[in-house]
Formats: C-alpha cells, structure tokens, sequence
C-alpha cells in the first residue's frame, strides 16, 4: 500500500450561497515537498487552506493531510499541522515566550520538555533577547519569525504558511526563506500562499496556480516557465526603427509581440511549448535588422517570469 | 480540563497585561456605590430654615416634629429675611416661620416654597401636614400602632448598597466574557485556539473559567467596600450561593455575545446599555411591585432582580419578591443553565467548519 500524500485534494467544491469559491480542484501534495498555492486575491486559495486545516467544510469533494481527514479527525489532523496565518495571530500583550507557553500547553506538550522546547524556538527564530518583551513591542518581521517558531514548536508534519513574507522589508523576507528551506531539509512538508512569483520560483517544488477557484496550472516553476512563458528580446538601436521594419519582424515566426519606443523594441517570443525555441527566433530578429540597414547597440534576452505565466494563463495580473 | 486551565491562564495574564476591562469591572460597580452612598447621604431629607417667635414648649415641639419627620434637614433662622436669604442662596428649599401663638386655634405656619421642581417643593408639601399631625398627635380622635414584618429595618444606603454586589457580578461577568473571547477574533488569535488539538467545549470552559475568576475578583473588592461601608450579611453561604450562580449567569452570556458580536467595541456598549437598564427596574431601591407594572413585568423576565432579592436576604433576612425565596433559587438556577447553553451554542455556532 503506498504511503499517504501529505495533501490530498479531490474534487473539492467549496460555495457560499450562490457563489463558487472553489470549484472542483484536485491536487497532490508529497510529503517533503515545497507546495506553494499560487493567485491572485479572491482566486480561493484561503478557502482552500481552511478546507485543508479543517477550519472550514467543503461543499464536496474530500481533504486528507497525511492521511487523515481534518473534520472527521480534527485533532488528529491539527497535531500533524503547523500553522503560520498571515496575520501572525500573536498575543500581542503577551511576551514572546508567553505566546510559546501558551502553545505548548494548548498542544499537550508535556510540562518537563516545554521550556527546553520554548527555548530552542527563541533562539531559532533569534528572539531569545527579547523572550520578555511584549510582541507587541515587535517588527512585523520579528513576529513573522516568532509564529513561525510557534507553528514548529509541536513538530508539526505539514507546516502551512499564508502570505509567510506579506509586509515584511527584503531581509527579514531572505530570513524567512531560509527557515522554509529549513523545514523541507528536516523533511517537513510546507504549503504556502504567495503573491509573490519571486517566492514561489525561489521556494517551491511545484507550483499549482489558481484563479476563480479552478486550478490553471500545476508544476515546477521552470516547466510552468517554459510551458506557458514567453520570452523576451529586448533591442536598443543606433536610431528609431522604420516601419518596415517593424513589419518585417512583426511578421517572423517565432515573434508574439513587438513593441517599440524611440530607439527601443520589446519583442515577445512565443513560448516554448508553442512549438519553436524562443532562442531560435533571436537570429533571424537580428538578421532581419541587418537586412533593413538597422544597427542594434544593445541587446538583452530576458526569461519568462512566473508574472508573464500568470499573465498569459489568466488574462490577468497577480495583483488586480 | 488541561487545555480549558491552559486557556483561562492565558486570558488572566492578558488581563493583568492590559487591564482595561478589570478596572472597568470595577470602577463601575464602585462609582455606583459612591453615588448611591451621596444619594443616601444628601438625598433623603430637604434643608429648611425654621423661624422661630420664641422658644415655648410648643415650639420646641413643632421643631422637633419637623426633625422627627425623616424629611427636613432643619436650620433654625432669628428672621424671616435670614430664611428668604437662604432660598437665594440655594441653600434651602424652604423657609418655615412658626407664628407665637403657635398650638392655638387658628395658628397658622407660614411656609415659602422654592418650587424650581416638583420633586423637592412636593417633599415639603407632604412633610409639613406630617409634622402638623404629629404635633397634635395626642389631641387626635384616631391613633396608629407600628407592626413591623422585620425585626430590624435596613438602612436605605445599606439597602441600596447590597444591589451594588449585582451590579459587579453584572458587568463584570459581561464583559470580562464578552472581551475575552471577542479580543480573540480581533486579534486573529482565534485560529490559535481554533487550530489546536482540543475540543471547542473546552475553549468555551477556559474563556469561562477566566471571565469567572475576573470578575469574581471584582465583586470581592465590591463585597470589602459593602463590609466597610457596615453591610454584614447575615447568611454568608447563601451571599456566595448566589454570586457564584449569578457569576456563573452573566459571564456564560458574556462569552455568549463576544462570540457573536466578535469586537470589542460592540460588546463595551451592550454590555452597558443593556446591563445598566436592566439593573435599574430590577429593584435596587425597593420591591419592584412598589414600581411601575410593566418594569416590573420585564424585571420578572430576567436574573437580575432574583440576584438582588437574594443578596438582600443573604444580608438581611428580607424578602423583596412576590416570588417566593425557592422558586427565585429555581430561576437563577435555571438562568445559569440558559446562560451556559447560550455562551456555549453561540461559540459554537461562531466556530463552526461551515
């Protein structure tokens, strides 16, 4: 018998009234693996991962986290999970290793372990000088790392993390990266919610991509790149393009858009799984160029970002 | 029972951490006694001056009539232009002149009346007649003979005073239900309780537990400004039956309404606006038969004039209901048992994986 994923989705249908928020999603999450759930707001990711916790019904279809159905076996389900929600969902009035205590004691951790374990969160999430202070008293990135210590400090299999970086400054986001690269070295398996594609490519597995409750897409990032990105050549030359030769390029095979500002073009290859390598396109660009008496100063290749997949899946930015 | 201790340890360091609703709890109830305490005080006899032509025995009679009356605070004045100085000066509601031949047929006491209001004019218009027909008591063809229900009679601050023990238990257990577990979905910490491996009911036990011990605090520093101010009850197991119960009543409502209304804001003002009210035509000053039929009609629906009746008796032996001490007991138990099911259904229903 094989062993049970760490998430397992099937048909999972969640309404509100006459609203769909999730609808018919399907999805397998391996033990070990970096998950990311990626969309734009009001895409469903957070009814699915209040599916997922338990914290709310599914309308149909079934969850189980490591093989365990989180309603049915609700506490069961809850020791398996660690959980870090996007608003950090600290006892503000409380001090950093109150707000541990309290976790500790809420998940039976017995009482002879509980300040050995507290105390080695604090220092994971380098707060052990501020044990006393209030959390309040904290940056948004230091509390980000103490519910993040709070969500490791019962072992949790399956460690969720919404929004894990939303609001903090660029080193406390690398800080935080490197814990979730942490997690998956200890074997643990994590889910996270992103806007940022930047996160996603930089941490995860696979990613699955929703939007108005249906999954879009569903693999690493470099195959979700190549599948649906397109790459982009971006041209400097000696003067402004002729229209003829806007018309030139615009016609070769191989080229999806062209665009052009004074002396600059954007030209958007087809992606790679239209059919011809975007880099085969770049030589018959340049010699066309050349053709029409063009001089090009200064040439850059970009890849797809996971922006430009999302773009091209949905029709519409992350952030809309 | 470990994670309900676990939770309700957590609420009482929060409200150590920031103790806005215990100081609430408790200047509230203390700021009440300390009205009722001026009211009793200043409130319950009117200032006088009384002019008199001599001192006859008559008139020392008539004067003593006057204090005698339990209405007039009396300020004896050589002229009458001392009394009308007085009334200028707001210092007196009334200003009586006793005539010389005072006892005499046909003797007449001049009173003048500063009627700003009915209220304190009406208290001279029904005390002066008293004082009249006690003066001439002995003279009268009808007497009267006082039998008591009780062998003592408490005094009104002592009276009003004991309902100040509801009103802690009121508030308090509203509100220190009501925040704790409204503070939890403010602040997003509700998933923590939501997400960990512990049964609801134990959460609705811990918030219960905190709110309970909270307020008990409170209305024990309430009971210590009772004993100080010389309220000794008289049945102490039934005084901590009935705060218990009470408790027990208003901080399972209180979780209750923080589960359903979820911030705080809304749960300061209700608590409030529906406790405070509720807490006035629930008989504080008297019976509430001695009111008016329909407050006392809506008091009948609700614990609190159960609760005031039956501190009244813990402390004094009196019975302020037409309901009898039993069936009162088998309302606040049932009360408490509503109330229960309330805080419990309703976080419940707040909670529930839908």
């Amino acid at each position: 018998m094989s062993e049970a994923a760490a998430i397992e989705v099937r048909g999972l249908v969640k309404r509100f009234g006459k609203f769909t928020a999730v609808d018919g999603l399907d999805f397998r999450v391996e033990r070990g693996e970096i998950f990311g759930l990626l969309g734009p707001n009001g895409s469903g990711k957070t009814t699915t991962v209040n599916m997922i916790s338990g914290l709310s019904a599914p309308t149909a279809g079934s969850v189980a986290i490591l093989g365990v159905d989180p309603l049915r076996q609700a506490q069961a389900a809850r020791r398996l999970l660690g959980v870090v929600p996007q608003e950090t969902a600290l006892y503000e009035e409380l001090t950093a290793e109150r707000n541990l205590l309290f976790h500790a004691e809420l998940f039976g951790i017995p009482a002879r372990e509980r300040a050995g374990r507290v105390s080695a969160m604090l220092e994971l999430a380098q707060l052990t000088d501020r044990a006393r202070s209030r959390v309040g008293t904290f940056s948004g990135g230091m509390k980000r790392r103490l519910a993040i210590a709070r969500a490791l400090l019962h072992r949790p299999s399956l460690v969720y993390l919404d929004e894990p970086t939303l609001g903090v400054d660029v080193q406390a986001r690398r800080v935080i990266w490197d814990y979730i690269l942490a997690m998956k070295a200890e074997g643990r398996t994590v889910l996270l919610t992103t806007n940022y594609l930047e996160e996603g490519e930089r941490l995860c597995d696979r990613m699955a991509i929703i939007d108005h409750g249906r999954l879009v897409a569903l693999d690493t990032p470099a195959a979700l790149k190549a599948r649906f990105g397109s790459s982009i050549l971006e041209l400097e030359l000696q003067a402004p393009p002729a229209a003829d030769l806007l018309a030139a390029i615009g016609a070769l095979a191989g080229v999806r858009e062209l665009g052009a500002d004074g002396e600059r073009l954007r030209v958007t290859l087809a992606a790679a799984g239209g059919g011809d390598a975007p880099a085969a396109a770049v030589p018959r660009v340049l010699a066309e160029v050349s053709r029409l008496g063009g001089a090009v100063r200064h040439l850059n290749l970009r890849e797809p970002s996971l922006d430009e997949v999302f773009l091209g899946l949905t029709g519409r930015g992350l952030r809309d | 029972m470990r994670a309900a201790w676990a939770i309700a340890r957590n609420d009482l360091v929060q409200l150590l951490a920031q103790p806005v609703a215990a100081i609430v709890t408790i200047a509230v109830p203390i700021n009440f006694l300390i009205l009722f305490v001026l009211f009793a005080v200043g409130g319950g006899v009117v200032p006088v001056t009384v002019q008199t032509a001599g001192s006859s025995p008559a008139t020392q009679a008539f004067v003593q009539a006057l204090r005698d009356s339990s209405t007039f605070d009396v300020h004896p004045v050589s002229t009458a232009a001392q009394g009308a100085q007085a009334i200028a000066a707001q210092n007196s509601v009334a200003a009586i002149t006793l005539p010389p031949d005072l006892g005499a047929p046909r003797s007449t006491v001049r009173v003048t009346i500063d009627n700003l209001n009915s209220d304190f004019a009406d208290d001279i218009r029904r005390g002066l007649p008293l004082a009249v027909t006690q003066f001439y008591r002995a003279a009268l063809p009808v007497q009267w003979r006082e039998v008591d229900s009780y062998p003592t009679t408490a005094s009104f601050l002592g009276f009003i005073a004991v309902s100040i023990q509801t009103v802690a238990l009121l508030i308090g257990g509203l509100l220190q239900g009501g925040l704790g577990v409204a503070r939890e979905w403010e602040s997003g910490t509700i998933k923590e309780l939501l997400l960990a491996p512990v049964p609801g009911w134990s959460v609705v036990v811990g918030k219960l537990l905190a709110a309970f011990l909270g307020a008990l605090a409170g209305a024990l520093l309430v009971l210590v400004a009772l004993l100080l101010l010389g309220v000794r009850p008289t049945a102490w197991a039934e005084y901590a039956g009935v705060l218990v119960l009470v408790l027990l009543v208003f901080a399972s409502i209180g979780v209750g309404l923080g589960s359903a209304l979820r911030t705080r804001q809304t749960v300061f003002p209700l608590a409030f606006g529906a406790g405070l009210p509720l807490f006035f035509i629930s008989g504080p000053f008297g019976a509430i038969t001695w009111g008016t039929p329909a407050a006392a009609w809506v008091a009948r629906i609700f614990p609190v004039v159960y609760a005031n009746a039956a501190f009244q008796h813990a402390a004094y032996g009196i019975w302020t209901l037409d309901t009898s001490v039993g069936a009162s007991w088998g309302i606040l138990a049932a009360w408490t048992f509503v109330g229960l099911l309330a805080g419990v259904g309703l976080y419940r229903r707040a909670t529930a994986a839908r």
